[in-house]
């Protein structure tokens, strides 16, 4: 009884904190909007009402406004007076009813527009003027920044709290006050979905039904990316997959794990073919395939996360030329059924893909997982379909032993295993977010795959909110080679890199790469040092420390990129509604609408995604404190070796804030 | 017996369906069903000349016949101008943006041949974006 008593008070902690973090920004953000606000601020305030506007000169060119960040007083009156010295562009302010046209070689007058608002807030080319378009950003920043100040007192004080939380509260089971071990048995104790989940998932045709519907959409993106306009946000091939699907896909890890790699038809050619059976099970010795062994040495996430770099390396050509996209997209597909026609296994999508391997690596973030009831039975139980295969299905393409998996990382959630058990050992299950996780950050001894994956990711996701929404133009240029033009297969030439268009690649390359594999890392490694010392424990090695706690950068890192998935689908969410409309971006209108670009809400979107950095964080702290438990076996050094690794994540999450607030 | 024929019938359906989604790359045929096979509406679809420049560079229209010029702007803000003294007023869609469709309504009445062009300056080459109409 006292038990149940003490989860559930667990559980209204959780929630408590949770509504707090989500709702005191937005309650901050509507008291400075409000009317409200202005009186308080109005002592503030610098300049005169009633004064003369002031004039700022503006020029753009393809893609870049100039100054690109811009300061103005809070409730100053503006005139923006912006000349195009190339192409047309379009001047948009966020929160501003503002979409003025800006003609080739004209100066166009603005406003005057005043600013009550306080914080950072983008002005934004509004007509497409070549395919770096969506990214021509400049920050206007309204003075004196009280949003800002804001986020950075909110954020220091979220990072406090964790810790007095768990200084006096924390407990190994618990995370943010909540049991972390309660899992959910889905298929048996959830009514009616359950079982009806369990008849759908063990109906042999599943996987295929939802790969089919997939594999049309990338012969249109195969098809759009080839033969369609060559500038990126008109085109099906850009705009579904780097927003839509992009965006998704982080969202999905959460709720769903690898439930993307059950309907992917990126490796599933090469399967049906090795399998000779698009949806039966088939003589599950014999692979057309030549069966080779995958060798230790790559079986680890090495090649997926340097994958995922060098795509990153690539992200402004891919996101912008579908000619490029296509590419990389024919060239995943090649090799996934290339590699299951050597070793007939999932080993593309566990060590080679881009998109599997940072799936995985968060997939251990998700409330979903796919388990044994009782490892014991399975551990018993001589039969093992689940590994060998059976009439029913077939054995785990993946290479795991289902029965006594522990970790999202490399389940692709294909439900053979479901199909094979002879004894209903294997079900759904939904579980609290990282719920294996610290012990997974332990066990993971001397292997730094998926520690550098997590430095990637999360130094990428700063780098591609600087490339997406950030105003520094050189950062952009250097990205895309100074090329300006969009590309499809006919003018792929256009995309002939010049020498100096490749010297610009190469110091973006190299900048993003310095950052992710060896700054961050150094860093890491040293707040680890300091971490050891400040625990006062000799027997630990500090690469253990640097490995264990690099695993927090999981829950921390998805949590930005889900911030970032939001923007992106709030600024850009009409170019892929349409692209259904018109998929090769010619003027096609296939069912009857056609939406005009504005971003929703782009003046809120900050207050939405500091909730979402300040999740992350507490998360990662908490999540330090329960690793450092487990090494520790004493609360006082893993207090203090918390306390330490806390200023490291603190500073990153306020990198961030500075970036979006 | 039964059992195998059918489980043969489905993978014979799945493989269908599958060669199917090739049909993805026929899309593009479709082009003139969409956008309607008007005789006397001429779609033209306009790039920077870089990556080819107007799509159509060579039209043969009718004396006396009322055409309708759809432009399409495929990634640049376009226009689509004659200046022509044999025309009674020139002719101009003015600026179409990106992803837009304009159009104007021209009769030509003299014979001959007749430059368009964008009138929007849209890239390096912008000036040697122009076509050429035959009026028959
Ligand atoms: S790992 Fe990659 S290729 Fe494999 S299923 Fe997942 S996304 Fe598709
Ligand atoms: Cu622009
Ligand atoms: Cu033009």
């Amino acid at each position: 009884m006292a038990k149940i008593n003490k989860f559930r008070r667990g559980n209204i902690i959780f929630i408590l904190i949770i509504l707090m973090l989500l709702l005191a920004p937005l309650g901050i953000s509507y008291f400075i909007i409000s009317g409200q606000a202005q009186k308080v601020l109005r002592a503030f305030e610098l300049s005169d009402e009633d004064g003369e506007a002031r004039v700022i000169e503006i020029t753009a060119s393809q893609f870049q406004f100039n100054p690109n960040v811009i300061h103005v007083d809070l409730g100053e009156k503006i005139i923006f007076r912006v000349t195009s010295t190339d192409v047309m562009h379009g001047f948009y302010i966020d929160g501003k009813d503002v979409f003025a046209e800006v003609p080739p070689g004209e100066t166009v007058e603005i406003g005057p527009l005043q600013f009550n608002q306080p914080g950072k807030f983008k002005i934004r080319c509004a007509i497409t003027c070549g395919p770096l378009h969506p990214f021509m950003i400049a920050d206007l920043i309204v003075e004196p920044d009280y949003t800002l100040f804001v986020f950075v007192a909110l954020t220091v004080l979220t990072a406090i709290t964790v810790l007095l939380y768990v200084k006096t509260k924390g407990r190994e089971d618990r995370i943010l006050g909540i049991n972390r071990k309660v899992k959910i048995d889905v298929l048996k104790r959830v009514r009616i979905i359950g079982p009806l989940l369990k008849r759908v998932l063990q109906w042999r045709g599943i996987h295929f039904v939802l790969i089919l519907p997939n594999l049309l959409f990338f012969m249109l993106i195969f098809a759009t990316g080839f033969f369609g306009n060559p500038t990126g946000n008109k085109n099906f091939s850009i705009a579904v997959v780097w927003i839509l699907w992009f965006a998704l896909i982080e969202f999905m890890i959460i709720f769903a794990s690898r439930t993307w790699c059950t309907m992917c038809p990126l490796p599933a050619v090469g399967e049906w073919i090795a399998r000779r059976r698009f949806i039966g099970v088939h003589n599950v010795r014999k692979w057309f395939s030549l069966n080779k062994k995958w060798p230790k040495s790559l079986d680890n996430m090495w090649i997926g996360a340097l994958s995922f770099l060098v795509m990153s390396l690539m992200i402004l050509w891919l996101v912008t030329r579908p000619v490029v996209s296509a590419i990389l997209f024919l060239i995943l597909i090649v090799m996934g059924t290339v590699l299951y026609l050597i070793v007939p296994a999932r080993h593309f999508c566990r060590s080679i893909c881009p998109a599997g391997a940072y799936i995985g690596y968060h997939s251990n973030e998700s409330i979903f997982e796919v388990r044994s009831r009782s490892k014991a039975i399975c551990d018993a139980h001589p039969g093992k379909e689940c590994i060998r295969g059976s009439p029913k299905g077939y054995g785990c393409p993946w290479k795991l032993y289902p029965g006594g998996n522990q970790e999202n990382t490399y389940c692709g959630q294909c439900y053979e295993c479901l199909k094979n058990c002879p004894l209903d050992n294997m079900t759904i299950k939904a579980r609290m977010i990282g719920e294996d996780l610290p012990e997974k950050a332990i066990r993971t001894k001397n292997n730094y795959d998926e520690s550098w994956m997590g430095f990637i990711r999360f130094s990428l996701v700063i780098f591609y909110t600087l490339a997406f929404f950030g105003p520094y133009w050189f950062l952009k240029d250097w990205g895309n080679m100074g090329n300006a033009y969009g590309a499809n297969l006919a003018s792929i030439n256009l995309l002939t890199p010049t020498m100096g268009g490749f010297q610009k690649w190469l110091n973006w390359a190299l900048l993003v790469s310095f950052v992710a594999l060896i700054a961050f890392p150094a860093i890491f490694y040293g707040f680890s040092w300091l971490a050891r010392k400040a625990a006062k424990v000799k027997d630990i090695p500090t690469k253990d420390m640097f490995g264990a706690y690099s695993y927090v950068l999981a829950p921390f890192g998805l949590t930005l990129w889900i911030g970032f998935a939001i923007t992106l689908i709030l600024v850009n969410w009409a170019y892929p509604v349409n692209a259904f409309s018109d998929p090769f971006g010619w003027g096609w209108n296939l069912f009857g609408f056609k939406f005009d670009w504005y971003p929703i809400f782009p003046h809120l979107i900050p207050f939405i995604q500091l909730p979402l950095i300040l999740l992350g964080l507490a998360l990662a702290i908490n999540f330090t404190y329960i690793i450092s438990l487990k090494f520790f076996n004493g609360r006082k050094p893993a207090f203090r070796s918390t306390a330490v690794m806390t200023v490291l994540y603190t500073g990153s999450a306020l990198l961030f804030v500075y970036l979006i607030g | 017996m039964v059992k195998t024929s059918s489980k043969l019938r489905w993978e014979v359906i799945a493989g269908v369906l599958v060669l199917l989604t090739l049909a993805m790359f026929l899309v593009p045929r479709l082009d003139g069903m969409v956008m309607g096979n008007d005789t006397n509406t001429i779609l033209i679809r306009a790039s920077i000349k870089e990556a080819g420049g107007f799509d159509k560079r060579s039209i043969e229209v009718n004396a006396g016949e009322k055409i309708t010029f759809d432009i399409y702007s495929m990634d640049m803000t376009h226009s689509f101008i004659i200046n022509d003294d044999r025309l009674e007023s020139d002719v101009d869609t003015g600026p179409i943006h990106t992803g837009e469709h304009g159009t104007v309504e021209v009769v030509f009445d003299e014979p001959g041949e007749y430059i368009f062009r964008c009138g929007v300056y849209c890239s390096d080459l912008h000036g040697a974006m122009t076509g050429k109409i035959t009026v028959l």
